[in-house]
């Protein structure tokens, strides 16, 4: 582990500053064999095989002072990590998966937690271009205009070919390059606030349930109106067309694709809390009482790629139908 | 290593229960351990229990994925989509070599075992034929596989696949000597329970891969064999309960009985013969049909779960109608002179007479005023009534028609009610408009499963076999007709046509002989690509429908279909594997 770093306090600590810089390798991550399946063994032994090298920033920046009766603290942090895998030992591109759909690969040079699919950028066939005979078969199907478009990742593909298992590419990782975070810390005669906040960026996330009813039979949700229809024959859709009832078109989405792969970044206020502090005279006997009101998660910022009712803290799979468990309280603490 | 002998360990317990009755002789698993153990004659003997937990059991897959059944419930597998014609990589068909690798560990440790020569090499046979049963199934879904006859290490060098040819040879050669090596029968007790694999059994799955190997002389001769232990017959009953005499009644009114000059009582009890053999007090290794048994316990950790809550519809007690048989099979069984295919009506015409006689039922406000309704209505004289009269006796015995009766069950008094609103939109009720009634359970374990014995090999299809291989090999002879009247005598249907016009009429006779006596069993899928391309194109093309109209699958056939694609999972763990024609 390489490492540098400066932490400065100024005028009279009423300023601090970290920073920090690093590389640090570690060796002996135990990862699950990928073992052929001709040898008959069903579970993949783990196996003290990865390497993985982690070298980022870490900066905090915090300030507290006292105005009058105004107490006050700030803090903000952020850190900067890039994770990359640099030795898999003979098992190379170990490819497994997360949920029945979403797929997960293990691949020298890219970062632990990365997906591994087939890539559309999100575009879809329009009219022409299937007339025209410019589309790719795949998984046995010749494509319908409104259909993703998967595209091939060799050299030198013909349209009217097929795309393969060898067009899968590296969708992004669940590890994000940054966090961050924020609290304040406000007290005023007997009133005190406090705020903390936290996010993160560059992590993708895999849903499951973003592309449910395009694989199987399941109702579609309010996101999935911006969809290629016949009406609106929208290339540029998010979602790609549905088509209704048991039809073998419905299996074009079976297979994982960037389709399910969405940004995760947010910024969420974790917590808020309010409180009130009454004065020591007013009842003998009690030292203190204070009244406060409390919320968690009240506040998501968050990719606009992401469906609206899906919470960041989740992690990939078949996805959750929630925001993340948002709840008010209302207290009093007396101190005799 | 050690959770892997945690898991064996805990197989062989499964399998030690469904041998022993009364006295359960558990080693804790932390007291074994690989160092110690394949020592004595009793580690051989956990060995092979394990493995005999690769044993086949009831499974329904292989029959919705031709044109028997269908299942509307796509998360149950890629069922529907292979009948409408298009598998891809992402569908894994069975490339599974869990077994071999049991077998072949076995195979080895078996030698560092205390035990008798003549003990060994029995218990050898019986691995053996495992293995050779599961590359059976692989060769005839892929193709070409690896043959791998030697434990692998988990990082053992990658192998490629082997030529078709050369891995049904090893099966034909492996049950061969497997069989050559196993005694008839067992005489019970620890280390030699019934119901371990015999000599009958490992011809009788000879015979079935070489017939799916398209070899008809060695299907012939296996056949033939199996038939000459003069050890299995078909089995029978002779007396009616109570519940099976009221459908009895019942079954007047479907068959015309004295204008058409048909022996009742041989035709009841057919029905009932036929599909008794399936039921609690028959189902043992001990009935003279069952070559090879998958057994239970019916215990919480031994039991069948499909044959009670999977295939039912809710209406009967309870269910999920996950496997529903078409009405491709229900158009194939005879008429009632067991030769003739009866020309399907229209599907308009079908849905109209369907309306017709929905329609007397509509104000039924639940099931049980629909029970009520149907003791006092005459069905028969709605037309719709007129494609279930007078067929062949195991349509009755194997689906429930709609209106039909069935009292046998936990329900009780029991009609079959088939409406409108349950089509296509209640998922535990069928959306063929039929359901299986062969092989579903009449009671369950704790509600949902079944602790009855299954028959993984029938006699039945032995006979079925042998005159199938024998027409082909030499032509419609007397020995072909006597092995086809006996499945004819137990199903109470006339004997069979003395001649045909010629081999192909002959043999496209037996075949559907054969659909129909081992419908539900999951043969047809692998018959229907011995058949060949043609056959499989005009089979498996155009759609299936309800009695309403309704569009069950559109089926759909592309030549790569013969084979399975290889799973581009084992492709990426293997890059020696090459794909299959047609797929990407």
């Amino acid at each position: 582990m390489t490492n540098f770093g400066f932490d400065w306090e100024l005028f009279n600590g009423k300023l601090a500053l970290s920073s920090d810089y690093y590389i640090k390798n570690t060796k002996n991550i135990l990862l699950a064999y990928n073992v052929a399946r001709e040898t008959g063994i069903a579970n993949s032994p783990s196996q003290n095989i990865g390497k993985v090298k982690n070298s980022g920033i870490e900066f905090a920046i915090s300030h507290r002072n006292k105005i009058g009766d105004l107490l006050y603290s700030v803090g903000l942090n952020y850190s900067y990590n890039k994770n990359k895998i640099t030795e898999l030992g003979t098992s190379q591109d170990m490819i497994y998966n997360i949920s029945d759909l979403i797929r997960g690969i293990h691949r020298v040079g890219e970062p632990i937690g990365s997906y591994y699919g087939y890539r559309s950028n999100h575009k879809l066939y329009s009219q022409e271009e299937i007339e025209n005979k410019q589309y790719y078969e795949a998984f046995g199907r010749k494509p319908n205009a409104g259909d993703l478009k998967y595209l091939p990742n060799r050299e030198n593909v013909e349209f009217g070919s097929s795309i393969t298992g060898d067009d899968r590419v590296v969708l992004g990782s669940n590890e994000p390059t940054s966090t961050y975070g924020f609290n304040v810390n406000l007290e005023y005669k007997g009133f005190d606030l406090n705020l903390m906040g936290q996010g993160t960026a560059g992590a993708k996330i895999a849903i499951q349930m973003g592309g449910m009813p395009f694989s199987v039979s399941q109702s579609p949700r309010v996101m999935h109106r911006d969809r290629w229809t016949a009406e609106n024959q929208n290339v540029n859709a998010k979602f790609p067309r549905l088509y209704g009832g048991h039809s073998l078109d419905n299996y074009n989405w079976a297979n994982f694709s960037d389709l399910y792969v969405f940004n995760a970044n947010y910024l969420r206020l974790k917590t808020i809390t309010l409180g009130y502090s009454l004065p020591k005279t007013f009842i003998k006997n009690i030292n203190q009482i204070r009244v406060y009101v409390t919320s968690e998660n009240l506040l998501t910022f968050k990719s606009s790629d992401l469906p609206k009712d899906y919470d960041p803290e989740e992690s990939a799979g078949w996805g959750s139908y929630g925001y993340g468990n948002r709840s008010f309280a209302f207290g009093i603490n007396v101190t005799f | 290593m050690k959770s892997n002998i945690n898991k064996f360990l805990l197989c062989s317990l499964v399998s030690l229960i469904s041998f022993t009755s009364c006295e359960l002789d558990l080693v804790s698993p932390e007291n074994i351990a690989e160092e110690n153990f394949w020592k004595t004659q009793k580690d051989a003997w956990y060995g092979l229990n394990a493995i005999y937990s690769s044993m086949p059991a009831f499974n329904m897959q292989r029959e919705m994925e031709c044109d028997n059944a269908h299942s509307h419930k796509p998360w149950e597998g890629p069922m529907e989509q292979l009948q409408m014609g298009a598998l891809s990589p992402a569908n894994d068909m069975g490339y599974d070599f869990t077994t071999i690798r049991l077998v072949n560990n076995f195979l080895e440790k078996i030698e560092g075992c205390a035990l008798s020569d003549e003990l060994k090499t029995r218990m050898k046979a019986e691995a053996r034929f495992f293995r050779a049963q599961q590359y059976m199934e692989l060769t005839c879904l892929f193709g070409k596989v690896p043959l791998v006859t030697a434990l692998m290490n988990y990082d053992a060098p990658n192998v490629a696949r082997d030529e078709a040819s050369k891995v049904r040879q090893f099966v034909l050669d492996e049950l061969q000597q497997a069989a050559d090596n196993l005694p008839t029968s067992y005489k019970g007790g620890e280390m030699y329970e019934t119901g371990r694999i015999t000599k009958g059994a490992a011809l009788a799955m000879r015979s079935r891969a070489a017939l799916y190997f398209g070899n008809y002389q060695e299907a012939e001769k296996s056949a033939k064999a199996v038939m000459d232990l003069n050890k299995y017959a078909l089995f029978t009953v002779n007396t009616l309960n109570q519940a099976q005499q009221k459908e009895a009644e019942e079954m007047n009114e479907y068959i015309d009985f004295n204008s058409l000059g048909i022996n009742r009582d041989k035709f009841i009890k057919g029905i009932f013969s036929y599909t008794s053999l399936w039921h609690l007090s028959n189902a043992t290794p001990k009935n003279p049909e069952y070559i090879i048994t998958r057994e239970y316990q019916g215990t919480e950790n031994n039991y069948d779960w499909a044959r009670y809550i999977y295939i039912r519809p809710s209406q009967l007690v309870t269910g999920y109608a996950s496997f529903e048989p078409m009405h491709d099979l229900v158009a194939s069984y005879w008429d009632i002179d067991g030769k003739t295919i009866r020309q399907d009506i229209s599907v308009d015409n079908r849905k109209a007479l369907f309306e017709q006689i929905t329609s007397e039922f509509k104000d039924c406000k639940d099931h049980s005023a629909f029970t009520a309704k149907m003791a006092t209505t005459d069905i028969m004289k709605f037309e719709y009534m007129k494609e279930f009269r007078n067929r062949d006796s195991r349509l009755y015995a194997s689906i429930l028609t709609p209106f039909k009766g069935w009292h046998e069950t936990d329900k009780g008094t029991f009609y079959y009610w088939v409406r409108n609103e349950d089509i296509g939109k209640n998922g535990n009720e069928m959306w063929t408009g039929y359901a299986f009634r062969k092989m579903v359970s009449l009671e369950s374990y704790d509600n949902w499963a079944s602790p009855e014995d299954f028959p993984v090999f029938r006699y039945a299809e032995v006979l079925l076999t042998y005159a199938e291989a024998r027409t082909f090999n030499t032509g419609y002879d007397s020995n072909v007709q006597k092995a086809l009247n006996e499945i004819r005598d137990r199903c109470g249907m006339p004997n069979v046509p003395t001649s045909f016009l010629n081999k192909d009429e002959a043999l496209s006779f037996i075949r559907n002989e054969r659909r129909i006596e081992l419908a539900g069993e999951g043969q047809r899928f692998f018959d229907i690509r011995r058949y060949g391309k043609e056959y499989c194109k005009k089979v498996m093309t155009g759609k299936t429908y309800a009695p309403n109209g309704y569009v069950v699958v559109t089926k759909g056939w592309k030549d790569n279909l013969m084979l399975m694609p290889i799973p581009q999972s084992a492709k990426d763990n293997n890059k020696l594997l090459d794909q299959n024609e047609g797929y990407n």
